[in-house]
């Protein structure tokens, strides 16, 4: 009963306190940034009763000092240097210490900062995808929403920047299209702002077949001149359905492969396919090599 | 003039073998190309006809080849009949090419069923092509886009390899394994010979 009664008389006293506040800084505009902060903590020293104390020390936990730059005033320097006075802080620590503003008193008079421009384009968005898909499957495209994002950064990160890419999506045994909400990578989060910083994503996925042509064996850059036997080839490969009424086969080139071959001492030469459309897969050729003649 | 046929089972390569002759300057005579065609003849049209009714032509006036073969593939006086009516209009064609190629050290004639139709004895020289019959299905499979059992129709109206190739002068073998020219350059070679202590 004594010592309840001793503690209630001593919380009812006022005592002196500092804490260490580590600083955070928020709500800077979206086109500047924080280059260097040079006070990361401030001393804040006060007079308050031993009821507050205790409840600060077992529930509001006072770690941090939040300063948000948009309402606080802070003054210009040179080189994007500011200031922001301490004493100015009072009013916003004594609402969230429950103390006089008077009462309380910091280490330093003044927090430093340099605060750095940043600039911004508006750049595509890549898809980072690792699919798998059923068999006779694939991707036939996919579209991004939107294509290209705004992009913040300092100048010299800027002006790297090519592409922004998504988190990667990993989808096994596709068969059908999929829609996708993805969030962006940030090569740098501490410099790099990304807005929207999410993009959708609808992968159309579509069943391929093999098709073939049969493509003339080219020689006309071949010296000497030959004749092959056979003189055309049949090229097979993987394509959508869709695309294949606009395909043809002028659309491919086989060439017979003379590099480095003295003509007068082999029989056969392999063929290559040197020209084809981008949409196609997994191209062979039958035969895989020809007899030929040298005409004189 | 020394007469050369050219003869070999269905997807032997004979048409090949025949490109790379042409490469030497000898002219080919494609008996089966020229046949197809001697269909759009009016003569002939009207014997095929008559022979067959209105359903072997489809509406354009040409020749309706998978009705044909059906008919010639199952019945065989079906094909005596049409060998009837096209031969002595194709050896009439080729009489009339052979004269515009007597010059010519050599002349070939390419086709497929020969000893089948006994007109070995009309040519000097006979150049069997040969492949084997596995390989020859896969090729007429993937050449004309019919069933293996199509093929193999086809296939069995025609004569046993190792009797044709006892039945011919030259051999040529066309397994993918040996090389086609060298075996051609060597029997243009002896053909050359042959022109050569003929005349």
């Amino acid at each position: 009963m004594a010592a309840l009664s001793w503690l209630l008389i001593k919380l009812s006293d006022d005592y002196s306190v500092t804490y260490p506040l580590k600083i955070e800084y928020s709500d800077l505009p979206e086109n500047k940034i924080l280059k260097t902060v040079n006070d990361s903590v401030l001393n804040v020293s006060f007079k308050s009763d031993g009821y507050n104390l205790l409840d600060l020390y077992l529930y509001r936990k006072l770690k941090f000092l939040k300063i948000n730059l948009s309402k606080v005033k802070m003054v210009k320097m040179r080189d994007g240097k500011y200031e922001i006075f301490t004493r100015n802080l009072a009013k916003l620590l004594s609402r969230q210490l429950n103390v006089n503003e008077s009462d309380i008193s910091f280490s330093v008079p003044k927090l430093q900062f340099q605060v750095e421009n940043l600039y911004s384009k508006v750049i595509p968005v890549k898809a980072k995808l690792n699919l798998t898909f059923k068999s006779q499957f694939a991707l036939y495209k996919s579209i991004i929403t939107p294509s290209k994002v705004r992009v913040f950064a300092p100048k010299n990160v800027l002006d790297s920047l090519k592409y922004v890419y998504t988190k990667l999506i990993t989808l096994n045994e596709l068969g059908k299209d999929e829609k996708i909400k993805v969030g962006l990578l940030s090569p740098g989060k501490e410099i790099i702002r990304i807005k929207p910083n999410n993009v959708n994503i609808v992968l159309e996925v579509r069943k391929y077949t093999e098709f073939s042509f049969k493509v003339p064996v080219n020689v006309s850059k071949v010296k000497p001149q030959i004749r092959t036997f056979p003189s055309s080839v049949t090229v097979y490969f993987n394509m959508f359905l869709e695309d294949y009424k606009n395909l043809s086969p002028k659309d491919f080139k086989v060439v017979p492969d003379v590099k480095n071959i003295n003509l007068g001492k082999v029989n056969m030469l392999n063929l290559k396919v040197v020209k084809h459309p981008a949409n196609v897969s997994n191209i062979r050729l039958d035969p895989v090599s020809v007899e030929f003649i040298i005409l004189n | 003039m020394i007469k050369v046929a050219i003869t070999g089972n269905i997807g032997s390569g004979k048409t090949m073998v025949c490109r790379i002759f042409e490469t030497l300057f000898i002219p080919v005579f494609y008996a089966d190309k020229e046949a197809k065609d001697l269909y759009d003849n009016p003569k002939v049209k009207e014997k095929v006809i008559m022979a067959f009714g209105d359903d072997v032509y489809n509406k354009n006036g040409k020749i309706n080849k998978a009705v044909l073969a059906s008919i010639v593939f199952s019945e065989k006086s079906a094909l005596k009949k049409i060998n009837e009516i096209i031969h002595p209009a194709l050896f009439n064609k080729y009489n009339n090419w052979l004269k515009k190629h007597q010059n010519s050290i050599y002349t070939i004639h390419e086709a497929a069923v020969l000893f089948e139709n006994h007109f070995e004895n009309y040519f000097d020289f006979i150049i069997y092509v040969y492949a084997p019959q596995k390989l020859r299905l896969e090729r007429v499979v993937k050449r004309d886009n019919i069933s293996k059992e199509e093929v193999l129709k086809r296939m069995n109206h025609q004569w046993a390899d190792d009797i044709k190739s006892k039945m011919s002068d030259f051999v040529i073998v066309n397994d993918e394994k040996s090389f086609l020219i060298p075996q051609v350059l060597k029997i243009h070679q002896n053909l050359l010979i042959k022109k050569e202590s003929n005349e």
